[in-house]
């Protein structure tokens, strides 16, 4: 299968704050790709450079085929950002469609109107409705272009619980083999059994990047009583009950990711994950 | 498709800047009608007859045109200074050189000719009107045929005025680019600094140069001597180069330069 986005030796700086040294990343089509790290790590940073709104000061990125800084057309028919602050203006649904649909040429009203119902949007002008609302519109929108690479960045910022879970079905159904999410965010929580390959940033690189998949079926996530096992674990944390571990995964079954454990254990002891997953 | 331009995505960005702006462009039509009404209507109580002459009505013309204009220009890409929207302007799926086009449809094209039928709603009101109280004749100017009148400030043909006026437009719609914050206060000063330098210019010539004078253009110089003046003339084609360059190229130069700036531009 051909790779959508190929990042080789990236590195990206804020004036002389270096976000970037030398990253490089692989992204396939039909997957949801998690992008987590501290606040200030580049999440958003990554992102913008897949869009072509910034472009690395060495090093390479290529998307569906295209340099993004060139922001060519088709390329730009190809992708949809919902950046974590966006701009709808205020102005009908009928409007969105009329105005700002015909764009994309893979637009489908029919689809638009149907996320909308899933998101319980009433069918009035943008003026009257919330952030939340019209954080959803955009999602509705976005999702209705079907482009081939849907970036997301914060998307759970500013949604509730319900909305929250509504996103996660609207992700779902609007998934197929030659669409790629990519999401960041700072809530672990939000991504849980969404997506399908987690990146970690830290310290301007990739300290993890791997699918769900591979980690469980090479790492094990339990919560146990027993001090002797969690002093052999890669990763403990005391919990109520004893100690939620990572320790390898010697059964054939594969385990369930525990994605807020495994994101603390890449911040605390990156190179034991890594140890452990390439083993 | 087409990765530089196709008539689909321009009439849909046309569409869409229209959509967007529209209300902002008539409230800009409407404030343009309302300071030219009190600024004509304040001459009119004065009680001065020669100030709705020919002349001073095609200096009101240009003068509105370059302040409207240029704040016209300013905010055609002022989407680019706030970050959600010019994610949302940059990553629409049109070139930059169709963005550059509707910039200078409605910035030029559209704008100048809804400004000039308001100015000639008010202008020709209050000639009538100063006609009527003052018992003057004066002729309410034509202006679509500005190659008739006088420019009052540089004494050439009025339509000559249009030129330098889309040299002014150029250089703001370029500098709403280049500049990402008080664009039109950093743009305006580097007006006042080129036209500063161009006050200038001959002076500093003068440090250089022999005593004498120009005579009419910069290529022809005029060195006084006891002996006799001597006129020291430098080739035709480099007066023309320079005439063309300053009344022409300056324009289309200023644009390439706003489309490259576009290109190139990142979100900050």
């Amino acid at each position: 299968m051909k790779g959508m986005v190929f990042i080789k030796d990236m590195h990206f700086a804020y004036g002389s704050t270096s976000v970037f040294e030398g990253i490089d990343l692989t992204v396939m089509p039909g997957s949801v790709y998690g992008i987590l790290g501290r606040n200030g790590t580049g999440k958003s940073t990554l992102l913008y450079n897949i869009a072509g709104l910034l472009n690395p000061q060495f090093g390479s990125v290529e998307v569906l085929g295209f340099n993004p800084a060139d922001r060519n057309p088709d390329f730009l028919q190809r992708i949809f950002m919902i950046p974590e602050e966006f701009y709808l203006p205020d102005v009908s649904i009928n409007s969105l469609i009329r105005h700002y649909g015909r764009f994309y040429v893979q637009f489908n009203e029919e689809r638009f109107r149907h996320f909308l119902a899933l998101f319980e949007i009433p069918d009035h002008t943008l003026l009257k409705m919330s952030y939340g609302q019209k954080k959803k519109v955009l999602i509705s929108f976005a999702l209705a272009c079907q482009v081939s690479l849907l970036l997301m960045d914060e998307p759970t910022n500013g949604l509730d619980i319900i909305s929250k879970n509504q996103l996660r079905r609207a992700i779902v159904e609007s998934l197929d083999d030659n669409t790629t999410i990519m999401i960041s965010s700072h809530q672990v929580q939000d991504l849980s059994n969404l997506v399908d390959h987690i990146i970690i940033l830290d310290n301007t690189r990739i300290v993890l990047h791997r699918s769900i998949e591979e980690i469980g079926r090479k790492l094990a996530f339990k919560i146990s009583p027993d001090l002797e096992e969690a002093n052999a674990a890669f990763f403990k944390e005391p919990v109520i009950g004893g100690n939620i571990l990572i320790t390898v995964n010697d059964g054939e079954t594969e385990s369930n990711v525990d994605l807020e454990t495994l994101y603390k254990a890449t911040m605390t002891n990156p190179e034991a994950i890594q140890y452990a997953l390439n083993d | 498709m087409n990765k530089y331009f196709s008539w689909r995505r321009q009439f849909l960005l046309i569409d869409r800047f229209w959509f967007e702006n529209r209300k902002q462009f008539l409230y800009m039509v409407a404030t343009t009608t309302g300071l030219l009404t009190v600024w004509l209507g304040f001459y009119l109580s004065i009680w001065s007859a020669n100030l709705f002459s020919p002349k001073f009505q095609i200096a009101y013309y240009f003068l509105g045109l370059a302040a409207s204009g240029a704040l016209t220009a300013n905010f055609l890409f002022s989407d680019l200074r706030d970050k959600p929207k010019a994610i949302s302007f940059l990553l629409m799926p049109s070139t930059a050189l169709e963005k550059v086009i509707v910039g200078f449809l409605f910035g030029v094209v559209v704008y100048g000719l809804v400004y000039s039928a308001a100015f000639y709603v008010v202008n020709a009101t209050m000639v009538s009107l100063a006609n009527h109280f003052f018992g003057t004749k004066w002729e309410i100017i034509n202006i679509f045929r500005l190659g008739n009148y006088i420019d009052p400030f540089f004494d050439e043909p009025a339509n000559q005025l249009f030129l330098k006026y889309l040299a002014l437009h150029a250089l703001f719609v370029s500098g709403g680019l280049y500049f990402s914050k008080y664009s039109f206060f950093k743009t305006s000063l580097v007006f006042l600094a080129l036209w500063i330098l161009r006050l200038l210019l001959p002076a500093v010539y003068h440090l250089f140069l022999p005593l004498g004078n120009f005579r009419g253009a910069l290529t022809s110089f005029e060195v006084f001597d006891l002996n006799g003046n001597k006129l020291l003339e430098m080739p035709g084609w480099f007066n023309s180069v320079f005439t063309v360059f300053f009344s022409f190229l300056i324009i289309p130069i200023l644009w390439v330069f706003s489309y490259f700036k576009l290109r190139e531009k990142q979100i900050v």
